[in-house]
């Protein structure tokens, strides 16, 4: 078989070892973040001499990852079909505001607390889905409108108010640990693991990819794209209506502030591990390596005593290097 | 209907029942009339060329065949029965279907991916959270590939590291794909914009096809393609089917002649 074909010319083109060990590579997209992340490990442990380096610590930094994870996942599937929201820190805030206060008035049953704050969220969401698709408008701007609009909601209902004194199961869902691990790191990893289930073994994790690749193609098909576009992020809204539940809890409490600037980080994470700001290829192993990756780099820069302004220097900078990357190889 | 499969199945004793019959058709975008009562008859396993010059009216004509742009009047038969075609889903369910200039592949997904698209086989049915069946999908595009004499290396590969040619393929792969086959292939501008050795692999795949009896409506500017691939050439000016002639019988001086008519100007 393999004597009697070898002088064709498709074999004269086959892909050496090194060419698929290339291609190997190329696939796995999160290869520069998985390398960053391990560095960054090493010289965090180098610099402060073993105090980053401990158990204690390493739970310190699942802990504020947490949130930013459970986020990181809807953000990847809304960037996956090429779109993007920004609008995700203000949508923490909205639920924070309207649960926060329904629990500490005693209107909300703490058990209800969970679906009342996802359905929310779903429907903060499904607004952006609604602009973004229907209306038409580019995601950018639709989730900077919302962005403003929901963060000038939850002002307005919130005032100066500061609620506290949250129910026990909130507080236990942001607070407590199982086997020295906090709850809410456990929920944000299966959160994850949905995630790439849902982006790399179904039809849905297909037709967003497709639709990120090439809007035309997917429409000729029986994709209904509008819908599939918009409920990206609809579920990116249950998902910050989640994350707004764990960081209540852990908080023990909501302000009309809750939320701001968690959109930065989450789209930095996203981007950072592979993720293709203009949409078809996406990894959700990056986003877990990308949220990780910033959640230590902001835990080692305090033990390192640069300051939150540092970090979010940083934080700023990453994000654009990590586009001019993707730029960079787009072009190759 | 059911006759009508039986008839189109067994290849009908009935030569006058063409499988395609286009009559009249219009189509107005505003004050433009882009199809003027255009007229086309295909036969079972034919290949007609659809030629003109640009802004003749032929990528309308299609559209309107495939339920991309319903036409403003005129009827289409196909099997000797009057359709109504209003969607790519219609045209699809009569099984008309078309690979389009630009092709619309989705470039991150693999060619078993694009192949089955919005059609996957599923091995756990849960609405848009079903899981498809990928080793299916591997399998049955590799036959598919095979029945086309394709050969790509690598099929796991996305689609976007393919060439033009290998691009192509996967395009009309995708379209020939259903059990039972199609009854009408339509290939716009297949070979525009390859390169000299992927245009003889795609001519090479339209003979392919043509020997298993596919039928077939390509539009072309190249007439030497024209001329290659086809058994009638039908010649599109202002909104209309102008001429049709036998490709054998035909040259392209002739051709030429009849796209660009008298040095007479076209808008
Ligand atoms: N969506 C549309 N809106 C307005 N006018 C259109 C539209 N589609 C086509 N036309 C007009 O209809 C006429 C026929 O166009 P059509 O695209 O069918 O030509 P064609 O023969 O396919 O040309 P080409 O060879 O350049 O592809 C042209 O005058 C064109 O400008
Ligand atoms: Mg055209």
């Amino acid at each position: 078989m393999a004597t009697t074909s070898s002088t064709t010319a498709a074999e004269s083109v086959r892909p050496t070892v090194m060419d698929s060990v290339r291609d190997r590579l190329a696939d796995l997209p999160f290869l520069n973040v998985l390398i960053a992340s391990v560095l960054l490990y090493a010289v965090f442990t180098y610099i402060t001499g073993d105090t980053f380096n401990t158990w204690n610590n390493q739970v310190t930094i699942m802990r504020a990852a947490a949130i930013f994870l459970i986020l990181a996942v809807g953000q990847t599937l809304v960037m996956t079909t090429g779109g993007i929201d920004i609008s995700t820190g203000s949508m923490v805030g909205v639920v924070g505001a309207i649960i926060g206060s329904g629990l500490q008035a005693g209107s909300i049953d703490p058990i209800l607390a969970i679906p009342y704050a996802l359905l929310l969220g779903a429907f903060l969401g499904a607004i952006n889905g609604f602009n973004v698709t229907v209306l038409g408008v580019p995601p950018l701007l639709a989730t900077l409108g919302t962005f403003v609009a929901y963060r000038g909601f939850t002002q307005h209902y919130m005032g100066v108010n500061l609620v506290t004194g949250l129910p026990d199961v909130v507080v236990a869902i942001g607070r407590s640990t199982y086997f020295g691990v906090p709850i809410s790191v456990y929920v944000a990893i299966l959160v994850a693991i949905l995630g790439w289930f849902v982006l790399n073994r179904t039809l849905y994790g297909r037709y967003i990819t497709a639709i990120g690749s090439n809007p035309k193609a997917a429409e000729a098909t029986r994709i209904n794209v509008k819908l599939i576009t918009a409920s990206t992020y609809a579920i990116q809204g249950a998902l910050a209506g989640l994350a707004a539940l764990v960081l209540m809890g852990r908080l023990n409490s909501s302000s009309a502030a809750m939320g701001e600037g968690l959109e930065l980080h989450v789209i930095a994470a996203v981007v950072l591990g592979g993720t293709y700001l203009f949409g078809g290829r996406s990894t959700m192993v990056g986003a877990v390596l990308g949220v990780y990756l910033i959640g230590m780099l902001e835990n080692g820069l305090i033990q390192t005593g640069a300051g939150f302004f540092v970090q979010r220097m940083i934080l700023g900078a990453l994000i654009i290097a990590a586009v001019a990357l993707q730029l960079r190889q787009r072009r190759t | 209907m059911a006759t009508a499969m039986a008839e189109a199945m067994t290849g009908g004793g009935q030569e006058a029942v063409p499988l395609l019959e286009v009559k009249h058709l219009e189509k107005r975008f505003g004050g433009v009339r882009a199809l003027r009562g255009a007229s086309l008859t295909i036969q079972k396993g034919e290949t007609v060329a659809l030629v003109g010059d640009n802004g003749a009216g032929k990528s309308t004509f299609v559209k309107a065949i495939a339920g991309v742009q319903p036409p403003d009047g005129g009827d289409i038969l196909l099997h000797g029965e009057k359709v109504s075609i209003g969607s790519t889903k219609d045209a699809g369910r009569l099984g008309i279907e078309v690979v389009y200039q630009d092709l619309a592949l989705a470039n991150s997904i693999d060619v078993a991916g694009n192949v089955f698209l919005g059609d996957e086989p599923l091995k756990f049915k849960l609405g848009w959270f079903s899981v498809p069946d990928f080793k299916r999908m591997e399998r049955e595009t590799q036959a598919v590939l095979e029945r086309l004499r394709i050969k790509i290396p690598n099929p796991r590969r996305p689609v976007s590291q393919l060439s033009g040619g290998q691009r192509q393929a996967v395009a009309i792969g995708r379209s020939i794909r259903k059990e039972g086959g199609i009854s009408l292939l339509i290939l716009d501008e297949p070979t525009a914009a390859l390169g000299v050795e992927e245009v003889r692999k795609v001519l090479a795949l339209i003979r392919t096809l043509k020997e298993h009896g596919q039928t077939m409506l390509i539009i072309s500017h190249d007439l030497e393609h024209v001329f290659h691939v086809s058994d009638r050439i039908a010649v599109m000016r202002s909104g209309r089917v102008h001429a049709v002639r036998e490709t054998a019988k035909s040259t392209k001086a002739e051709i030429i002649h009849l796209i660009v008519g008298d040095i007479e100007e076209h808008g």
